[in-house]
């Protein structure tokens, strides 16, 4: 069989990307309202910082397109990995620290992944942590710290809860999945599952240890972000449909358990980074399978 | 039923509902295979239907003349040795019985497999797409394919006869339904356009039919059939679509087997570009030819003239699995680098090019071991 240039479905990787960036766009959007305009408009924050948010996506794509040059990589992957990375992060994190700590561990995770495989992304992510330790762990803004505003289920399920920078709404985030489930290179089943055993396992957690703190935990943005944006790696995930299954429902048990001792914003990333790691098993396993139907 | 998808197209590229033909050509090339031994030798004189080489194949006259000796030159089955015959345009044919009076006794005789089926399938369908072969077939000899196929249903007592076309085969499907209401036994089955619905598989499993119980067959195949029972011609010419986007008049010809392709395009295409690349029998399972001494052989269906374009750059697959989900047979092609599994399933691909049609990062999948 033969590809001749004439003939190709419509799409290509190119239109992958677009989605991406398309999907993304309504939580950063939203990132700089709940981060910046909101916090300005009840005087919390002076007026250039409101711009924060926007700070830390730009000086992401800055750094994002360097290390793109230095390891000759495709601009707009790395541009997308530079966004998904800022999108996360805590509002709190260092503004010095943060272009610094960004650049080191995309360069240390670029020069890793020639050996080794594994989701960078995630690995990228969890570093990232570090420039945020310089302050204070904490996600909460200004206004989140003096509990200013008095949110119940349904405005967490909107963004108004602790979180990353545009992570924090599950309402955004649902409305990102569907843009990005509309195309078919997008591997959808990945943050399916791994949502799907998340909840149910965290819904049992919640029945079992009788803590409403659960609840909170459910909702949790940054959580499902990472199995959005993260999870369904551009290139890093399981050759076969049914390892994708069981990859993701794998995702969603480790980050549900993981979140009794790690915190919430990072257990996602924790987890994708610790199932990457198995994905030649997972490969493995399944092609046996098929190999002896 | 596997899901079936409808292949992009681009509608400025059509074929001419003209039918053209190329019936004397100075000389014609039989493909001599190397199981085969030479019937006939040099200066020897031939009539249509002579057998010139037999083995596994048969290789039989097209025109008649004189064998000049051997010639290499191409075909869709790559470099070889041909017969050249020179023709003496008297069309002489060797005598074979024909059938004036359809009786189940010698239809059988030339189609034993009908015994015991209770469905007939002509299927008109063109799997590629700018290709209209098996379509024209039909639309060329409707008539007498019609008045055929009653004939057979009458004698064989068949539950159905279904002709199938595909719903974009418009012309076809608006005569067809004019003719048949004197034939209330034949149905028309437009079925969508999807690819690898003409496939014989395909196409019983969309039509709910068993294929022990159906027999079935493609245009081209029942066009010789009629031929040869009807009237008593062995294979000696064929359709073949030449279409493509620097075709400035695409066309459907009847053509002498063993012509050469440049005297066709030469007496019939304008080409309205002068970089361009030649594909032999489709955008998706056919190849590129060098049209320079390249022989019409029984298996050439098409060719398609593309104004040259650059080859996308294959690279790093994104494991998005749909080369495995789209495939009609169930393979992974992201295992075909393995050894064990390129054993199990080479003999089930279809080569129907779909896995590298999806691909959203180009990889040319038949080329990974």
């Amino acid at each position: 069989m033969q590809t001749s240039p004439f003939i190709h479905y419509a799409k290509d990787k190119k239109s992958l990307l677009n989605s991406y960036y398309l999907a993304l766009l309504p939580l950063l959007i939203f990132g700089f309202y709940k981060n910046g305009i909101l916090l300005y408009q009840n005087a919390f924050i002076s007026f250039l910082d409101m711009f924060l948010p926007l700070y830390f996506y730009l000086i992401s794509l800055i750094i994002g397109l360097i290390v793109s040059l230095i390891f000759k990589k495709n601009r707009l992957e790395m541009l997308l990995y530079a966004l998904i990375i800022a999108s996360s992060i805590s509002p709190n994190t260092n503004l010095l620290i943060y272009p610094l700590v960004l650049f080191a561990s995309l360069c240390f995770t670029q020069v890793l992944t020639k050996k080794f495989s594994f989701n960078d992304l995630a690995l990228t992510r969890i570093i990232v942590v570090l420039a945020l330790l310089i302050n204070s762990y904490s996600y909460l803004n200004v206004a989140e710290k003096i509990d200013a505003f008095n949110y119940n289920l349904f405005d967490i399920f909107l963004g108004y809860g602790i979180s990353g920078l545009a992570s924090s709404s599950l309402f955004w985030l649902i409305i990102s999945f569907l843009i990005l489930a509309f195309n078919k290179f997008y591997k959808k089943i990945i943050p399916l599952t791994a949502s799907l055993s998340y909840l149910i396992i965290t819904l049992i957690l919640f029945f079992v240890l009788k803590d409403n703190s659960y609840l909170t935990t459910i909702l949790n943005g940054t959580v499902y972000f990472s199995f959005i944006f993260v999870g369904p790696h551009l290139y890093l995930t399981p050759n076969s449909k049914k390892a994708s299954i069981i990859y993701g429902l794998a995702i969603g048990l480790t980050t549900a358990l993981l979140s009794l001792i790690v915190p919430i914003n990072e257990v996602g990333y924790l987890s994708i980074f610790l199932c990457s790691l198995f994905i030649p098993l997972f490969n493995n396993f399944q092609y046996k399978k098929d190999l002896h139907s | 039923m596997q899901k079936l998808i409808e292949l992009k197209k681009d509608d400025s590229i059509l074929v001419s509902s003209k039918i053209e033909s190329f019936f004397e050509p100075d000389y014609v090339y039989l493909p001599i295979n190397s199981d085969q031994t030479f019937k006939v030798k040099k200066n020897d004189f031939v009539k249509i239907g002579d057998i010139l080489l037999d083995g596994n194949t048969t290789s039989i006259a097209s025109v008649s003349g004189q064998v000049k000796g051997l010639k290499k030159l191409k075909s869709i089955k790559g470099e070889g040795l041909f017969l050249e015959i020179a023709n003496d345009f008297k069309e002489q044919r060797i005598n074979i019985k024909k059938s004036s009076k359809f009786t189940e006794e010698t239809f059988l005789k030339v189609c034993p497999s009908i015994l015991n089926k209770k469905n007939l399938v002509l299927n008109a369908i063109d799997d590629e797409i700018y290709v209209l072969t098996n379509n024209y077939y039909l639309f060329w000899q409707k008539d007498a394919f019609l008045d055929f196929l009653n004939e057979i249903e009458k004698n064989f007592k068949l539950d159905h006869v279904y002709i199938c076309l595909k719903s974009n085969s418009s012309e076809n499907i608006h005569q067809l339904m004019n003719d048949l209401g004197m034939y209330p036994n034949i149905e028309l089955k437009v079925v969508p356009d999807l690819y690898l619905l003409g496939k014989k598989s395909f196409l019983l499993d969309y039509l709910s039919l068993k294929e022990e119980n159906t027999i079935f067959f493609n245009t081209e195949e029942f066009y010789h059939l009629y031929n040869y029972y009807k009237r008593g011609r062995t294979l000696s010419d064929k359709l073949i679509t030449i279409s493509g986007n620097a075709v400035k008049n695409p066309l459907v010809i009847a053509v002498k087997i063993g012509s050469l392709l440049k005297d066709v395009i030469k007496e019939y295409i304008t080409i309205k570009s002068d970089d361009v690349t030649f594909i032999a029998n489709g955008l998706m399972t056919g190849q590129e030819i060098d049209l320079n001494d390249f022989v019409i052989t029984s298996d050439l269906d098409s060719l398609l003239i593309m104004v040259k374009k650059e080859k996308p750059e294959p690279s790093k697959c994104l494991n998005c699995n749909l080369c495995h989900d789209i495939c009609p047979v169930g393979i992974n092609p992201l295992w075909l680098n393995k050894k064990e599994y390129y054993a199990k399933v080479k003999d089930t691909c279809l080569k129907c090019g779909l896995c590298s049609y999806i691909c959203p990062v180009y990889i040319k999948f038949s080329f990974r071991r």
